[in-house]
């Protein structure tokens, strides 16, 4: 062994632990190495003077301490309720902070009612006319397309849909006026602080489940889809038809706060637009469009008094003569007429009131619409719109039927209603136009 | 090395007989049993808290323990092994408890001890070498006793062991329940470490 070695023994050969052989082999090194019996010296005479540190008498009494302590029945390392739940605090602290974390997790995805059928599965039990192959893009696409769906925290109101023959309508003259464009302004004060509207992230997963894409202007609703909160929709059904309503976010589109989003579906969106118009117009609303570079409109703005949503939405959907499909809130297809000149198909939403006043100075009235595909049952829940409106009375989810074309009222168009001088509130609602085979 | 005179009665009575006895429910046993040794757990857990209170709560607690845990205590090692044993591991609940509330320990040698009898400096165990080699030897373990005190309580574990209690290897791999080996390499390392805490010295 060459010196290194030697000294790494030479603790233990003070203390007489090496084995003989080793032993012999340390003492025939030492004999010949100065510095290793410099470096044995040392450690000698760290041994003795450890040996030699002083001792110190115990406490008198020590024994009727130890007696006491027995009688009393006292435990050594008693530990206080303050010992048990945080110390030694590096270590209990962390697994208690990932304890409550997933007791949170657990507790969110308990209290939140589960969807009932993803898109992907409404949309393939729904879409008779598409492929096995769409149907199987769908399935793949939907889930790989929405992955950061969020964990949904409020229970998803159920779906009114309305479906009415529409026709096409003639693209309106796009001239506003003066009391139109005031109520814009006003409305955009107003919108700036009114409440969000519903989240369409469960349409837009249906859209895209169909192989569709669902298109949002400014990417507004992309964010609603993230934040949570909402309120149990405020339906105003009657049986037989419905529109969804799960009020479940909060978007801020700059100064536009949509209020509800109504998903149509259609092959022409100006045509769609074109109505809107129309029918805004005659209600003293207006339409504004995000136009996309490609120049076709996917998704566009409605203003209205609100007090003319509900008149609004029979007429916009009453103006599509023959939609052959529509969405329903839950993403069910239900086909309707045999001729499908303009594949139309719309979910629209409820009216719901009592929505948390988050951001305040929400003019009283304020109605907030919310509509999205959400519910997930086939066939879900249709309340009529229009007798929704007219009652006003808390949602009213019933079961799904398809929709006939006898259920369907014929909405005509309301007299133009001269714009009250100033408007108190608006709603702002965002048309979608989902384009099939997109 | 210098003992504390034990004058306890019954100490020519063996451990294990008095172990024995205690098993058998003589509290007098018990009671020669602390008086024997309660130095000795004492001076262990002093110079791993370097507090007299706590070192003496730690010996007592260790007491109230083997009182408690005497019937499962089966013989297979030396009643003091067992004794260290809980003393240690009680030590070390101390200082950890110390530890959590952000606790320092170090200590002078120039500071006087408190006790409960009032202020005592650290004792040096007489010599009988000639009054100036005692006086340098006095010093030089009063600088080791506070260089210890700064080494890390793994390394002041072994080396008090084995040099204050003269326990073998073998025992200090039970008292402080690892192996033989490890002991070895503490140990080495420990007086490496005291080695150079003590460089101007040697």
């Amino acid at each position: 062994m060459n010196c290194p070695q030697i000294q790494t023994e030479l603790s233990a050969y003070v203390d007489g632990e090496l084995p003989p052989s080793i032993r012999a082999e340390v003492e025939a090194h030492i004999e010949g190495c100065a510095h290793c019996q410099e470096r044995l010296a040392e450690l000698r005479k760290l041994a003795e003077g450890v040996a030699a540190l002083p001792k110190l008498q115990p406490a008198p009494q020590f024994l009727a301490a130890v007696r006491r302590k027995i009688a009393h029945g006292e435990t050594p390392e008693q530990k206080n309720w303050i010992d048990l739940l945080f110390r030694p605090v590096w270590v209990k602290v962390p697994i208690e902070a990932v304890a409550l974390a997933a007791i949170m997790v657990v507790a969110t995805v308990l209290v939140t009612p589960p969807r009932r059928n993803t898109a992907q599965q409404t949309l393939a039990m729904n879409r008779k006319e598409s492929t096995p192959a769409e149907r199987a893009e769908a399935q793949v696409n939907a889930p790989a397309r929405s992955p950061a769906q969020p964990v949904p925290t409020v229970l998803n109101a159920p779906v009114k849909a309305k479906q009415e023959a529409v026709q096409s309508g003639a693209l309106l003259g796009r001239e506003e006026s003066a009391a139109a464009k005031a109520m814009q302004e006003r409305a955009r004060e107003s919108g700036a602080r009114a409440l969000a509207p519903p989240v369409s992230a469960p349409a837009r997963a249906e859209a895209r489940a169909n192989g569709r894409e669902v298109l949002t202007a400014g990417g507004g609703i992309s964010g609603a889809g993230d934040t949570g909160g909402g309120v149990a929709s405020h339906g105003l059904g009657v049986p037989a038809f419905g529109l969804a309503v799960p009020v479940s976010g909060i978007v801020r589109y700059g100064e536009r706060q949509p209020v509800e989003t109504i998903v149509v579906e259609a092959k022409d969106s100006l045509t769609v637009l074109a109505h809107a118009e129309m029918v805004a117009s005659s209600l003293g609303g207006r339409v504004e469009t995000s136009k996309r570079a490609s120049g076709a409109v996917q998704s566009f703005f409605v203003e209205l008094p609100t007090e003319k949503v509900t008149a609004f939405k029979a007429q916009f959907a009453n103006q599509f003569v023959s939609p052959s499909r529509l969405i329903s809130s839950t993403g069910a297809v239900v086909d309707r007429l045999s001729t499908p000149a303009s594949s139309v198909s719309a979910a629209a939403g409820a009216l719901t009131e009592g929505r948390k006043p988050q951001l305040g100075d929400q003019p009283s009235g304020q109605t907030t619409v919310a509509a999205t595909a959400s519910s997930g049952a086939v066939g879900a829940p249709f309340v009529d719109e229009e007798k929704n409106a007219a009652a006003n009375r808390p949602q009213i989810s019933l079961g799904g039927s398809p929709l006939t074309p006898q259920a369907v009222p014929k909405q005509p168009l309301e007299p133009e209603e001269p714009l009250p001088a100033a408007p108190l509130s608006t709603t702002v609602l965002e048309i979608q136009v989902v384009t099939p085979g997109r | 090395m210098k003992r504390v005179s034990n004058s306890e009665p019954a100490a020519e009575v063996s451990d294990r007989e008095l172990v024995a006895r205690c098993r058998a429910g003589d509290e007098a046993a018990f009671d020669a049993l602390v008086l024997r040794h309660r130095e000795r757990a004492f001076n262990i857990a002093y110079p791993l808290l370097l507090n007299y209170e706590d070192a003496t709560e730690v010996a007592q607690d260790a007491f109230v323990k083997v009182y408690r845990s005497i019937g499962g205590f089966r013989g297979d090692c030396e009643f003091t092994t067992w004794l260290y044993q809980i003393v240690v591991n009680l030590a070390r609940n101390k200082r950890r408890w110390w530890m959590r509330r952000g606790r320092k320990i170090t200590v002078s040698m120039d500071c006087p001890v408190e006790t409960p009898d009032g202020e005592m400096t650290a004792q040096v165990a007489a010599a009988t070498d000639p009054p100036d080699a005692e006086v340098a030897r006095a010093e030089f373990v009063r600088t080791l006793e506070e260089r210890i005190a700064n080494l890390p309580t793994r390394y002041r574990e072994v080396l008090l062991l084995r040099n204050v209690e003269d326990m073998s290897y073998e025992k200090i791999a039970v008292v402080l329940d690892c192996s033989v080996g490890a002991v070895k390499s503490r140990i080495a390392r420990a007086r490496e470490a005291l080695r150079q805490a003590m460089a101007g010295e040697l």
